[in-house]
């Protein structure tokens, strides 16, 4: 379990987290999004004990982080965002260096960097020197660095940069089977297919505050809507439908239930019908109401990715987020 | 302590694999040691020890000098770690602070101490090294004064940004010391004026203590001033280690 209440720190002028309130609870995974700057890297910092906060406070696994940095090192794995491995050792001194300053000895260290190693098909690599290998091992050799020792607290920034997507894919299987293990995950990352896959809780930071929190269909179902592309040979004809929008060749029609309302559009559509070419039910994913909320919170990246995605199949509109 | 041993393997092996630094610092030496021997036996013939070889005053000389450049491999520990951005992960271990620079500064202890035996034992079968006193005389002025090149290590590391910073100040204070502290030229030749800075300088002792009992061939309770002289820049340099050492500083490393 991990409590984070009122965090707030500033650099300089700048304050990059503003109040964070955030849960995550144990066995569950969160992802927390934001754009570049957010203070998501910060956050886990402040979480792992490697930076102080300015107010606020952090209760992991029911101690006080905040008064105490260390109180829950022995059960914290921290995979941050700049790889950090020790290339003139082996991919197996790596992990049995980390296992055993978690506490791991003998048979259960062999055990967990065996395991580990099959998690993230890094046995063939265990006598192998860190250095000489490829950038998605190396991310993957960081990542079991922070978790041979078998943490409750499972802090992964950016896990996935430089990562095929072989190892993306390994990688969420093992953070599903920590969550299911009972391990509280709290996961940073760009890559929104990814929250998506592990059906993760999201908290979106942007401007040092938590914009949004909820499950992945409630922020989509929140934040975007659904629409019909119908798309034309020359210009899109013009149709008393709420909301349309026409753009190049083709025209946008915000639909609740895209599959019944065609047909309407189609009846609407007349003899335009003999010019259509094409029609799209667009299908709202995270990443629109990602952009959404961004653009609602006045976040510059997040109202030029808006633009972005009212330019698209199924144009996200820019609702209420927190 | 399986922590502190654990880490300090780790380190052992980064160091092993590693090994052209160490080597190069072996091997200056052992060379020079060869080479300034007939000048240090023309030096002590005329301050009338006709019987001294030269080997007496060349090997502990130029161990001394290099004992100083080693303080440049015992900072590559901390500073390379920041290079690998392995620090933070080793903060965010369940190692303690105490523990981890022990960790770091046990290997390079013994790694100075490899070097001191080495130089020793090449001076004893090739150069025709002899003590003509007291031999734990002559070990604990190595013991403590691989002391004194970690501890300065750690100082350097505490008050330096990158390692490029700690290289500079570990060259121009190796060099300072072995120029002003007799490893280059016996400090009996240099003028008058120069006692005084000499006496400023671990090197000075350490050859002070050398003189003692390789040549003067006294016993042990003779080097102990020397040994206290010693052992008194371990804790000046061991506090400036410990009171502005940062576990939280951002240290670069060459890059």
């Amino acid at each position: 379990m991990l409590e984070i209440t009122g965090l707030t720190k500033s650099y300089g002028d700048l304050r990059v987290l503003d109040g964070v309130d955030l849960t995550v609870g144990t066995g569950e995974v969160v992802g927390l999004l934001g754009p570049n700057g957010a203070g998501k890297t910060t956050l886990v910092s402040i979480v792992a004990g490697l930076r102080r906060a300015d107010a606020g406070r952090v209760v992991a696994l029911g101690a006080d982080v905040t008064a105490d940095p260390g109180a829950v090192r022995d059960r914290l794995g921290l995979a941050g965002q700049e790889l950090g491995i020790y290339p003139v050792h082996t991919v197996a001194e790596n992990l049995r260096l980390f296992g055993t300053l978690g506490g791991l000895r003998g048979p259960a260290l062999a055990a967990s960097v065996e395991d580990l190693a099959d998690a993230l098909e890094l046995t063939d690599l265990l006598g192998r020197r860190a250095g000489t290998l490829s950038g998605g091992q190396k991310r993957r050799v960081h990542t079991a660095c922070a978790l041979v020792h078998r943490p409750r607290l499972v802090l992964l920034d950016e896990p996935t940069v430089g990562a095929d997507p072989e190892s993306r894919l390994r990688l969420l299987q093992l953070v599903r089977r920590l969550a299911a293990e009972g391990a509280t995950v709290l996961y940073t990352t760009h890559y929104l297919g990814e929250i998506e896959d592990l059906d993760a809780r999201v908290v979106i930071l942007a401007g040092g505050t938590v914009r949004a929190d909820g499950g992945v269909a409630e922020l989509v179902a929140g934040h975007t809507r659904r629409e019909i592309v119908l798309r034309f040979d020359g210009p899109p004809p013009e149709l008393d439908w709420p909301g349309a929008r026409r753009a190049d060749a083709a025209l946008h029609l915000p639909a609740a239930d895209p599959a019944t309302e065609t047909v309407r559009a189609l009846q609407l559509l007349g003899d335009g019908r003999t010019r259509l070419t094409g029609i799209e039910m667009g299908r709202a994913s995270l990443e629109q109401a990602y952009l959404a909320i961004l653009a609602g919170s006045g976040s510059g990246s997040g109202s030029a990715a808006a633009d972005r995605v009212a330019a698209g199949p199924s144009g996200g509109t820019a609702g209420a987020a927190r | 302590m399986t922590r502190v041993l654990a880490i300090a393997r780790h380190d052992a092996i980064a160091m092993a694999r590693e090994p052209a630094a160490f080597v190069t610092l072996l091997l200056t030496p052992a060379l020079l040691m060869l080479f300034v021997k007939p000048l240090y036996r023309s030096v002590l013939a005329q301050s009338g020890d006709t019987a001294a070889n030269g080997a007496e005053l060349a090997v502990p000389a130029m161990t001394v000098m290099f004992a100083f450049f080693m303080v440049g491999i015992a900072s590559e520990a901390i500073f390379r770690e920041h290079g690998w951005r392995t620090w933070d992960r080793l903060r965010v271990s369940p190692l303690r602070d105490w523990e981890l620079l022990l960790g770091k500064v046990l290997p390079s202890y013994l790694m100075v101490l490899v070097l001191f035996a080495i130089l020793f034992g090449l001076g004893v079968g090739v150069v025709g090294f002899r003590v003509r006193g007291s031999v734990p005389g002559v070990l604990a002025i190595l013991l403590v004064l691989a002391a004194v090149v970690v501890s300065l290590a750690m100082a350097l590391c505490a008050v330096s940004a990158s390692r490029r910073q700690a290289f500079a100040y570990e060259r121009l204070l190796a060099l300072v010391f072995a120029g002003l502290g007799g490893a280059l030229v016996p400090v009996a030749l240099l003028p008058d004026w120069l006692e005084v800075p000499a006496r400023l300088t671990p090197t000075y002792w350490a050859m002070r203590g050398f003189g003692d009992v390789v040549l003067a061939g006294r016993g042990f309770p003779a080097v102990l001033p020397e040994l206290a002289a010693l052992g008194a820049f371990v804790l000046v340099f061991g506090g400036v280690a410990v009171s502005r050492f940062r576990m939280d500083t951002a240290r670069q490393h060459w890059d």
